[in-house]
C-alpha cells in the first residue's frame, strides 16, 4: 500500500514544486542560520576554554602601589598561590593608539602565537592580534612605540586580554586605539627608563590557586595583610599624596618613630589611629569579575540558547505551514480518502502517507541547511563576529554531534509531530463523511455578521473559513517581526548609545585621579567617584557612585541632600530596570559592604551607570576630607601630570566609542532584517496562495456568475489586506514588547545604556514595509486567480 | 430566434486523442421558451450547454444570444456576457458553504444593476424563513431552491440548468420543476435544461436530443403538461 502511495508523493512534489521549493528554502535558511549560530557559539565556547586552559589563564589579578617583596611573593607561593608578575607600561604608538607593553609571560596568561615567533631581541615585539588586524600590520613590519622602532615577530593573544579593553570598565573594545605588546625584559626595562610611558608603571600580578581549598578572598586578605610602608613607594605622586593626607599627623608619626620612645603597644595603637587605613593592594579582581577574561564565550552564550529556542519556534512555524498545505490536500482528496477507507485502508497508512512529504521536505531542508552551516559560509563565517571583536586565537573547527542532531533530526521530527497532530484530526472523519466530500465547518463560521455590507461580510467569512491559514499568517507575521525587532532593538540601542552618549557628555575632559592634589586645578570642577558593583542577570557590572553638587555644570542631576537619597543615570535605570522611589543596592567589594539608596530622580545621562550623590554626604560616608575629590571635569584640556592620573576620558573618545557600537552590530542588524523579511514574505505568500488554492472552486463559480477580475480580487485577495493590516497593528507593538522584555538577557554582559525607545516613524515604516510586501504578494497572486478557470466547477459536475 | 446556434464544433484532447465532441450543431430557441437537452452520457449535451454559457470556447460555428455573437468573444467579454444575461443552476447546487442563504443569493445580486427583490424571490421560492441558515443546515431541495434564487436574482434572460433535479428525490424534483415553470411564466426567462429525466420533456416547449455530438432529434410540444401533473420523475 505504502509503495503505491509513495509514488503519489513524488508526483505531488513535482506538481507543487514551486510551493515546496519555497518551503524547503525556508527550512534550509532556518536550519542554516540556527546550526551556524549554534556551531559557532559552541566552537567559540570550547575553543576559548581550551585556549584559556592551555595558556594557564589567571584565577584573578591584583595591582599594588609598590611591587611586592620577594619574601611576600614567597609567602603567597607557600600558601599555594602561583603568581605571575604582569607589570605594564602604556606607551603611545605612532598612530596615537596606546600599546600596553608587557614582558613576555612565563607561567600564567601565556602568549599564544597565531603566527610568527616570540620577541628575542630588544627591538622585537609580539603584538596582539586584533590590533595587528585593525592597523593592517604583518609580521616583519616595523612599529614605532614610544619613539622606539620594533619589528613585529609574532601575532599573539592572551587569555587575560581576550576582550582587549583598555580599562576594565570600558564598555566597548576599540582595537584601533588600544592593543597589547610583548617584548623581552631588556626592551621593557629600556622603555621604562626612556620615560616615554604615558603613565607610571602599573604593578599587576596574575595568580592561580594551586590549592583547591583556597578562595579568592584568602588571596586578597593575605596581600592586604602584608605590611606596607608607603614611604618606600617609588611613585613620587603617591608619596606626595600620602604625605598630604597625613598632614600634621606626620609630626606625631615621626615622634613615634623615635627609638627613644620605644615601641610599646600604646605607641602602636596611636600610630594605627593616625595613619590612614591603607595597604599595598590597590585593586583585586577575581577572574569572574574581570571583563577582559572570557568575554567571547559569554558573548556567544546567548546566541546558543536564543538560536536553540528560535530554531524550534521557526521550524514549528514552517512545519505548520506545510501542515496547512497537507490539510488542503486532504480536503481536496477527501472523497478519495473516503473511498480508500471504505476499501479497508486504515488511518495509520494514510497518516504515514500524508506525513511523508512534510518529513521529506524538512529532512532535505535540514540536510542541505546543515551542510551549508558546515561550509565556509556557515559556522566559520558566524565566528567572524568573534574574531572581529575579541582577541582570540584561530579556533580549530569542530563538528558537534548535537548540532548535527539539531539540523538533521529536529526538522523532520518537528514536522512529523506538528503534522501528525493536525492531520490526525483531519483523517479521523468517517468514510461516509469523506466520501461526500465534506469539509468540517470552520469554527465561527456561523457567526452572525448583522447588517454589514456584502463585501465585508464575504471577506470576514472567508477569513473565518481559512482561519488555519490566517492564524499561520499572523504567527508568521509575529515571528518575523520578533526577529526584526531583535535587529531593530540592537540598532536603536547602538544608535542611542552613539547619539546620547555624546549629547549627554557636556564636559570635554574627565580626569580620574589616582593621587589628587589638595587644590583643584584651575578650570576644573571637582567630584568624588567611587566604583561599586551591581549584579544583573548573573553579571556583576561596575557602577560609579559620583559625589557632586549643583555647582557642577556638566550634569543635569539635581542631587538631593542626605545620605540616603540619590539620582541615577538613565543608563542605569534602563539597564537595571529601576524606577523613581525604588531602592538601589550597590556592593562595595573593597570594603565588603553594601550601600542602599532611595532613587529620588532619574537623570538623562547615557555614557555610564552613575549614581549621583551629594558630594559632602559622600565624603562623610567614605571617611574622606571635606575637600576631597578624585575626579575633575573640564571644558578644556588641563595641565595635570599624567602620573597623578588613573585615566583621562575626552569627549572625542566617547564619540569614537559610540561609532564602534554601530559598526560592530551592522552586519547582524542587516542579516536579521533580511532573513526575517524573507521569512515573512514567503509565509505570507504561501498562506495567501493556499487561501486562493482552497477557494479555487469558489473563484471558478464566481467566474461562471460573471465576476470580473477586479471584483474577484476584491473578494478573495483584498480582504486579506485588512487582516494583514490589523495583524500588523497588533503584532508590531506586541513583538516590540516581547523583544524589549527579553532583550536585556541578550546583552546582560554589556555595560551600556539600553534605551530601546524609537521614533513612531520606525513603526510607521515597518507597517509600510509589511503592507508593501502584501501588495507585491497580492499582485503576484492575481496571476494565480487568473489561472483558475470556470472548468473547476464543471470538473466537479462531471 | 433568441438563441441561434450554427454549425457548432468543439474538440477535446490533443493529437491522437483529439475527439470531436460537437460535430456541427445547429439549432435555435425562442425567447421565453423552456428547452430540454437530452442524450446519453458522453453525447455532448453538457458541452453544448457550456458553449452557450461561454464556459467552453467553441472551435467552430456561431452562437448568438439575443443577437449577440458569443463565439470568439474574449474572456473578459464572456465574463460580462454571463454577468448580464445568464443564470446557472447546477446538479450539486454549488452553494458557497460558509455564506448564509441570504449571502449566497447576494453573491449574484451584487452583480446586477437591477436585481429582483430578494425577499420577494425568496418568498416565491419558499425559502423566506431560512435566510440566515448555512447550506449545511439545509436539505437538498432547499439548497437547490437557494441555487435557483441565486441564479434568478440578477434577472437573467437565459437560465442554464444542468441536471437541476439530478440529486433530488422525485417529490423534491417535482417541486423544483414547478418552481422553474412558475419562474418561466412570471419572469419570461428562457431556460435550457440538460436532464436525463424523460418526464421533464412534457413540460417544456422544445426538446433537443443529442447523440454522438449531433442533434438526432429536435421537437416542439404543442401542449405542455404542467409540472405538477408530471409522473415518473
Amino acid at each position: 500500500m505504502q509503495k503505491v502511495l509513495r509514488k503519489r508523493v513524488l508526483r505531488n512534489l513535482r506538481r507543487h514544486k514551486g510551493r515546496y521549493l519555497a518551503l524547503s528554502l525556508l527550512v534550509i535558511l532556518g536550519v542554516f542560520i540556527v546550526v551556524s549560530l549554534l556551531g559557532a557559539a559552541q566552537n567559540v565556547i570550547d575553543g576559548t576554554a581550551l585556549f584559556a586552559q592551555k595558556n594557564n589563564v589567571e584565577d584573578g589579578e591584583w595591582e599594588t602601589f609598590i611591587p611586592l617583596r620577594s619574601e611576600q611573593l614567597q609567602e603567597l607561593t607557600d600558601m599555594g598561590v602561583e603568581v605571575q608578575e604582569q607589570f605594564y607600561l602604556d606607551v603611545a604608538e605612532r598612530s596615537g593608539a596606546t600599546i600596553r607593553l608587557f614582558k613576555d609571560r612565563e607561567s600564567i596568561n601565556l602568549v599564544q602565537l597565531d603566527d610568527g615567533r616570540k620577541a628575542e631581541t630588544e627591538d622585537e615585539i609580539v603584538l596582539e592580534k586584533r590590533f595587528m588586524e585593525v592597523h593592517g600590520l604583518q609580521i616583519g613590519d616595523p612599529v614605532v612605540i614610544g619613539g622606539r622602532t620594533f619589528a613585529v615577530t609574532g601575532i599573539g593573544t592572551t587569555a587575560d586580554y581576550e576582550s582587549p579593553l583598555k580599562k576594565m570598565a570600558d564598555s566597548t573594545i576599540d582595537s584601533a586605539q588600544f592593543g597589547t605588546g610583548f617584548v623581552t625584559p631588556g626592551a621593557y626595562q629600556a622603555m621604562k627608563e626612556s620615560g616615554q610611558a604615558l603613565e607610571s608603571e602599573k604593578y599587576i600580578y596574575a595568580y592561580r590557586k594551586k590549592d583547591s581549598t583556597l578562595t579568592d578572598d584568602d588571596v586578597r586578605k593575605a596581600i592586604e595583610a602584608f605590611p606596607f610602608n608607603w614611604e618606600k613607594a617609588e611613585d613620587p605622586y603617591f608619596k606626595a599624596y600620602m604625605k598630604r593626607r597625613i598632614g600634621d599627623a606626620q609630626m606625631i608619626l615621626d615622634l613615634l618613630d623615635n627609638p627613644l620612645l620605644g615601641d610599646d603597644d600604646e605607641a602602636q595603637k596611636l600610630r594605627e589611629q593616625i595613619e590612614p587605613d591603607i595597604h599595598n593592594l590597590q585593586m583585586f579582581v577575581p577572574r569572574g569579575d574581570n571583563m577582559r577574561v572570557g568575554g567571547a564565550a559569554a558573548d556567544v552564550e546567548i546566541n546558543k540558547y536564543a538560536s536553540l529556542v528560535a530554531g524550534v519556534i521557526v521550524l514549528a512555524l514552517f512545519s505548520y505551514v506545510i501542515a496547512v498545505f497537507t490539510i488542503h490536500e486532504i480536503d481536496a482528496e477527501s472523497s478519495v480518502i473516503g473511498a480508500l477507507y471504505s476499501l479497508g485502508v486504515n488511518r495509520r497508512d494514510l497518516l504515514r502517507h500524508y506525513m511523508l512529504l512534510p518529513a521529506i521536505v524538512t529532512a532535505l531542508g535540514g540536510i542541505i541547511g546543515t551542510l551549508l552551516a558546515h561550509s565556509p559560509i556557515g559556522v566559520s563565517y558566524q565566528m567572524m563576529d568573534t574574531y572581529l571583536y575579541f582577541s582570540v586565537p584561530a579556533i580549530p573547527l569542530k563538528v558537534y554531534p548535537y548540532t548535527l542532531l539539531y539540523g538533521l533530526v529536529l526538522p523532520p521530527v518537528i514536522a512529523v509531530i506538528v503534522n501528525s497532530v493536525v492531520i490526525r484530526k483531519k483523517l479521523s472523519c468517517t468514510a461516509l463523511f469523506l466520501l461526500r466530500g465534506g469539509r468540517k465547518e470552520a469554527s465561527g463560521k456561523r457567526l452572525n455578521l448583522g447588517k454589514m455590507g456584502f463585501i465585508s461580510r464575504f471577506r470576514i467569512r472567508r477569513i473565518l473559513r481559512e482561519l488555519r491559514a490566517a492564524i499561520t499568517m499572523a504567527v508568521g507575521l509575529y515571528v518575523s517581526l520578533a526577529l526584526v525587532f531583535i535587529a531593530v532593538d540592537c540598532y536603536v540601542m547602538c544608535r542611542h548609545v552613539e547619539v546620547d552618549n555624546l549629547a549627554d557628555t557636556h564636559y570635554e575632559y574627565m580626569y580620574m585621579y589616582k593621587y589628587p592634589d589638595k587644590k583643584v586645578p584651575e578650570g576644573g570642577i571637582p567630584a568624588f567617584a567611587k566604583t561599586l558593583n551591581k549584579e544583573r542577570f548573573g553579571y556583576n557590572l561596575e557602577v560609579t557612585l559620583l559625589g557632586t553638587n549643583t555647582e557642577n555644570p556638566y550634569f543635569d542631576a539635581v542631587v538631593p541632600k542626605g545620605r540616603k537619597d540619590v539620582a541615577i543615570s538613565s543608563a542605569m535605570a534602563q539597564k537595571y530596570d529601576i524606577k523613581e522611589g525604588e531602592t538601589v543596592v550597590l556592593e562595595d567589594r573593597e570594603a565588603e559592604q553594601y550601600h542602599a539608596f532611595r532613587v529620588d530622580s532619574i537623570v538623562q545621562y547615557s555614557p555610564n551607570f552613575t549614581v549621583f550623590m551629594d558630594i559632602d554626604e559622600m565624603r562623610e560616608m567614605f571617611g574622606e576630607d571635606e575637600d576631597y575629590y578624585n575626579v575633575v571635569f573640564s571644558d578644556r584640556q588641563l595641565p595635570i601630570d599624567s602620573g597623578k592620573l588613573l585615566s583621562t576620558v575626552s569627549r572625542a573618545q566617547i564619540e569614537q566609542a559610540g561609532h564602534v557600537f554601530v559598526d560592530l552590530m551592522a552586519s547582524m542588524i542587516y542579516t536579521m532584517t533580511i532573513v526575517s523579511g524573507f521569512i515573512f514574505f514567503v509565509v505570507l505568500y504561501l498562506m495567501m496562495g493556499v487561501m486562493v488554492d482552497r477557494a479555487s472552486y469558489d473563484i471558478s463559480l464566481m467566474k461562471i456568475f460573471g465576476y470580473r477580475r477586479g471584483e474577484i480580487r476584491k473578494l478573495y485577495l483584498n480582504g486579506n489586506m485588512y487582516f494583514v493590516a490589523l495583524g500588523s497593528l497588533i503584532a508590531i507593538p506586541l513583538a516590540k514588547k516581547t523583544i524589549d522584555a527579553i532583550y536585556p538577557y541578550f546583552i546582560s554582559n554589556v555595560a551600556c545604556a539600553m534605551d530601546l525607545s524609537m521614533s513612531p516613524l520606525v513603526y510607521v515604516g515597518l507597517f509600510a514595509v509589511i503592507m508593501g510586501m502584501y501588495f507585491v504578494i497580492n499582485a503576484l497572486l492575481v496571476r494565480k486567480i487568473d489561472r483558475v478557470t470556470p472548468a473547476e466547477v464543471l470538473k466537479n459536475r462531471e | 430566434m433568441f438563441l441561434e446556434v450554427e454549425d457548432l464544433v468543439k474538440f477535446y484532447g490533443e493529437g491522437e486523442n483529439r475527439v470531436k465532441v460537437l460535430k456541427g450543431i445547429s439549432t435555435g430557441v425562442e425567447k421565453g421558451e423552456m428547452c430540454v437537452i437530452q442524450g446519453p452520457s458522453g453525447s455532448g449535451k453538457s458541452t453544448f450547454l457550456n458553449c452557450i454559457g461561454g464556459l467552453e470556447v467553441p472551435d467552430g460555428g456561431s452562437i448568438k444570444v439575443d443577437g449577440t455573437e458569443i463565439a470568439g468573444m474574449s474572456l473578459d467579454k464572456l465574463s460580462d456576457y454571463r454577468r448580464d444575461k445568464l443564470g446557472f443552476i447546477f446538479q450539486f447546487y454549488n452553494l458557497v458553504p460558509d455564506l448564509t442563504v441570504r449571502e449566497n443569493i447576494e453573491v449574484c445580486e451584487f452583480l446586477s444593476e437591477n436585481p429582483l427583490q430578494a425577499e420577494e424571490l425568496m418568498e416565491t421560492l419558499g425559502i423566506a424563513g431560512i435566510g440566515d441558515k448555512f447550506p449545511a443546515q439545509l436539505s437538498g431541495g432547499q439548497q437547490q431552491r437557494v441555487a435557483i434564487a441565486r441564479a434568478l436574482i440578477k434577472n437573467p434572460v437565459l437560465l442554464l440548468c444542468d441536471e437541476p433535479t439530478g440529486a433530488l428525490d422525485s417529490k423534491t424534483s417535482k417541486s423544483i420543476l414547478i418552481l422553474l415553470e412558475t419562474i418561466n411564466r412570471k419572469y419570461g426567462t428562457t431556460m435550457m435544461i440538460v436532464t436525463h429525466n424523460n418526464a421533464i420533456r412534457k413540460m417544456v416547449h422544445r426538446v433537443i436530443i443529442i447523440k454522438d455530438g449531433e442533434i438526432s432529434e429536435c421537437s416542439q410540444n404543442e401542449v405542455l403538461v404542467p409540472a405538477a401533473e408530471l409522473t415518473d420523475l
